[in-house]
């Protein structure tokens, strides 16, 4: 697995900062990992939509569906 | 594709093995190039001797080549959501394990965390224990050892070592008592797993199963 790293610099607002760092800390993850899960999220849905399929939300109990518009 | 080395138990002695931790789609086919005679040479002893389909190995119709064939290969890499893990030894893949890594969440308390999925483990065909035709494994610990990759990707990404997975019938046993795994039961998604039981290590399990069967 490479490690091959690099360094950048993340400003955010007080607000994102704090969004970060609950999700962090719900998820039991860095704030590093967390990042890195967000872009390897995001690249995967890009990926599949890229590829003309489409991204749902579904709440099997109650049998709702609601497809997820990615801008 | 990284490697790094370790060994495999050959009946009483052990061969030198490769473990790689981010297989090509390529790997795939090579794999299943070498598997697919195997598959095919058991299938016919398996039907030589009348051995029922119900007590058939439950793997023995997959194909790697046809999986290989369906995945995108922007999917794999770096910050790709999937990883192939191989065990490379006497000139063959002696087990391959497909992971996921976006989308799966731990459904241990407290839920919501993410994990590894793995989507499939198998050995070689050559590697499996089947005495209904006298045949013994030609080597053994490639399952444990692969399990153990999944974890070790499972703590590299911060998920503390989480990893979930639907285990076939015959592969209960080894998630539950060679892995140490929690068994979660028969999933209630039927449709999508057709009874499957799922299992999950949590963060204590794995860091146990990794002290008892580090690859």
């Amino acid at each position: 697995m490479s490690n091959d790293k690099r360094t950048m610099t993340l400003n955010l607002t007080a607000a994102e900062m704090m969004v970060l760092e609950e999700l962090a800390q719900r998820k039991e993850l860095t704030k590093t990992a967390l990042i890195r899960q967000a872009l390897r999220l995001y690249q995967l849905v890009d990926l599949r939509l890229s590829q003309g399929e489409k991204l749902f939300f579904e709440d099997e109990q109650n049998k709702k569906k609601a497809e997820v518009m990615v801008l | 594709m990284s490697e790094s080395k370790t060994t495999l138990k050959a009946g009483s002695s052990t061969i030198d093995a490769e473990v790689h931790d981010d297989l090509e789609i390529s790997n795939l086919f090579d794999a299943e190039e070498t598997w697919a005679p195997a598959r095919v040479r058991m299938l016919r002893e398996l039907t030589h001797r009348y051995v029922p389909q119900t007590s058939w190995p439950e793997s023995l119709h997959w194909n790697w080549a046809k999986k290989a064939a369906g995945m995108s290969p922007a999917r794999l890499g770096a910050l790709g959501d999937i990883r192939i893990f191989g065990i490379h030894a006497d000139s063959a893949w002696q087990g391959i394990l497909l992971a996921k890594a976006a989308g799966y969440y731990t459904r241990l308390a407290p839920n919501g965390r993410e994990l590894i999925y793995v989507e499939y483990l198998e050995s070689a065909p050559w590697n499996w224990e089947q005495p209904l035709i006298n045949q013994v494994a030609r080597y053994r610990g490639v399952g444990t050892k692969l399990v153990g990759l999944s974890v070790l990707w499972s703590l590299q990404l911060g998920f503390q070592g989480r990893v979930g997975l639907h285990a076939l019938p015959q592969a209960e046993d080894f998630y539950r008592r060679r892995c140490g795994m929690t068994d979660l039961g028969a999933d209630k998604n039927q449709e999508r797993y057709r009874g499957m039981r799922y299992f999950e290590f949590s963060v204590k399990q794995a860091n146990q199963f990794l002290k008892g069967g580090m690859p």
